[in-house]
């Protein structure tokens, strides 16, 4: 059964309970695999190599991608 | 003169003409300019420039000499590269020369969607769109850190277009006035960035023109999709593509000059194909689906992520910013 976007939502919310205070999370949303609807884990940084962060969260696939920061936009240069 | 002779030649002229010219330019601003903003120093002065140029037959070729300044004509130096070429040469007076100043970052009345915009005090942002009050009036629609500097900007601060960045001086440029703003805030999430500008009377505004793509068809209101293919016009990367790749993004750490602030409820786009939805100079873009119905108002991005690499871009959804100035697309 794919995974509806409550089901999703309800994932999110369930993994930034989980997810430890030293992580630097630079967002937490909702994306699309195929069919399903999963989370997306934006992080600063890369997690520290001891820490493994969980794939899935209540069924729900868990996707990470390193985004560095993020900034306002004006013109700069 | 034959190709191989044209090169040689120019390589030897370029040594013992142009680059002792070039020093001497150099020297003379190092010791005798005033105090004054580095970028407006030049350790060079229009000289003339020296190339291959097309000759009588397809393997003669001549010098192409290219001048820059009318003072150089009747030069010494110029009169030693013509007897070198022995009068070979393709001569021509072209002037100054202009690096190519892109469109949007222009003067552009009547005021144009995706074009430079900002308040008198920051560099310049992006003029996203034009909306209506409840009374009727018009405004301009960008960020709160384009129009209103950050909270900073006080209700009648000048907005002018181009931004201060791009040229644009008050009150020559000015189009018109901070109105109000949604501030940002420190200690809880933001929602949108997002501010309004009136326009001076007599200054015309094209509504619907979203230069390279088309009429804007006014705001959507389906829901978002991620991979749903979406367009920008912006200050500095023009129009571009992209697609959806997160929504209902919470915990955004974004950074101001007033701090690192968190924005909830975003949208995530990545830049399609080779290059990045947006860069600096971006911010307030509107952003529209593929029928051309607002869906976004770009404010900030970073370099890093993104399948091509280039970056992702966060935007507030549009439904939230109309909301929360309590206004209406026009179009």
């Amino acid at each position: 059964m794919a995974v509806d976007l409550e089901r999703a939502r309800a994932a999110k919310r369930r993994l930034r309970e989980l997810l430890p205070d030293s992580l630097r999370v630079n967002g937490i949303g909702i994306t699309q695999l195929g069919e399903d609807y999963a989370v997306k884990l934006n992080l600063a940084a890369a997690p520290a190599g001891d820490l493994d962060l969980p794939p899935t969260v209540d069924g729900v696939r868990v996707v990470v991608e390193v985004v560095g920061a993020l900034a306002k936009r004006p013109a700069s240069g | 003169m034959n190709i191989d002779s044209v090169r040689s030649l120019k390589q030897s002229l370029v040594q013992t003409q142009l680059e002792p010219m070039a020093i001497a330019a150099g020297k003379v601003s190092a010791l005798a300019v005033a105090a004054k903003p580095s970028r407006d120093l030049t350790p060079f002065r229009r000289t003339v420039a020296l190339g291959v140029a097309p000759g009588k037959s397809g393997k003669d070729f001549r010098l192409a000499v290219r001048i820059q300044s009318r003072g150089m004509e009747d030069s010494p130096e110029l009169e030693r590269i013509r007897k070198a070429a022995k009068g070979e040469v393709d001569e021509r007076y072209v002037g100054r020369i202009f690096k190519r100043v892109e469109p949007l970052r222009t003067r552009r009345r009547p005021l144009l969607i995706g074009s430079s915009i900002g308040h008198f005090r920051i560099t310049a942002g992006t003029l996203g769109c034009f909306v209506s009050t409840k009374s009727g009036g018009r405004r301009v629609l960008s960020n709160n850190h384009v129009l209103a500097d950050e909270n900073r900007g006080k209700k009648g601060d000048a907005v002018i277009q181009p931004g201060d960045f791009d040229g644009g001086t008050r009150p020559s440029d000015t189009v018109g006035a901070l109105d109000r703003f949604v501030r940002l805030k420190k200690t809880a999430p933001n929602l949108v960035d997002a501010a309004l500008a009136t326009i001076r009377a007599g200054i015309a505004a094209d509504t619907t023109t979203l230069d390279g793509l088309g009429p804007l068809q006014g705001a959507s209101t389906a829901a978002l999709h991620v991979g749903m293919d979406v367009h920008k016009v912006g200050r500095t990367t023009g129009t571009t593509s992209g697609r959806v790749t997160a929504f209902e993004l919470d915990n955004v750490v974004v950074t101001y000059d007033i701090g690192d602030l968190r924005f909830d409820d975003q949208i995530e786009i990545e830049g399609a194909g080779s290059g990045p939805f947006s860069r600096g100079g971006d911010s307030g873009s509107l952003i529209v689906d593929e029928e051309f119905r607002a869906v976004a108002l770009l404010f900030a991005g970073g370099d890093s992520g993104g399948t091509n690499g280039k970056g992702l871009t966060l935007a507030n959804p549009i439904g939230a910013v109309l909301e929360a100035l309590r206004v209406t697309l026009l179009t």
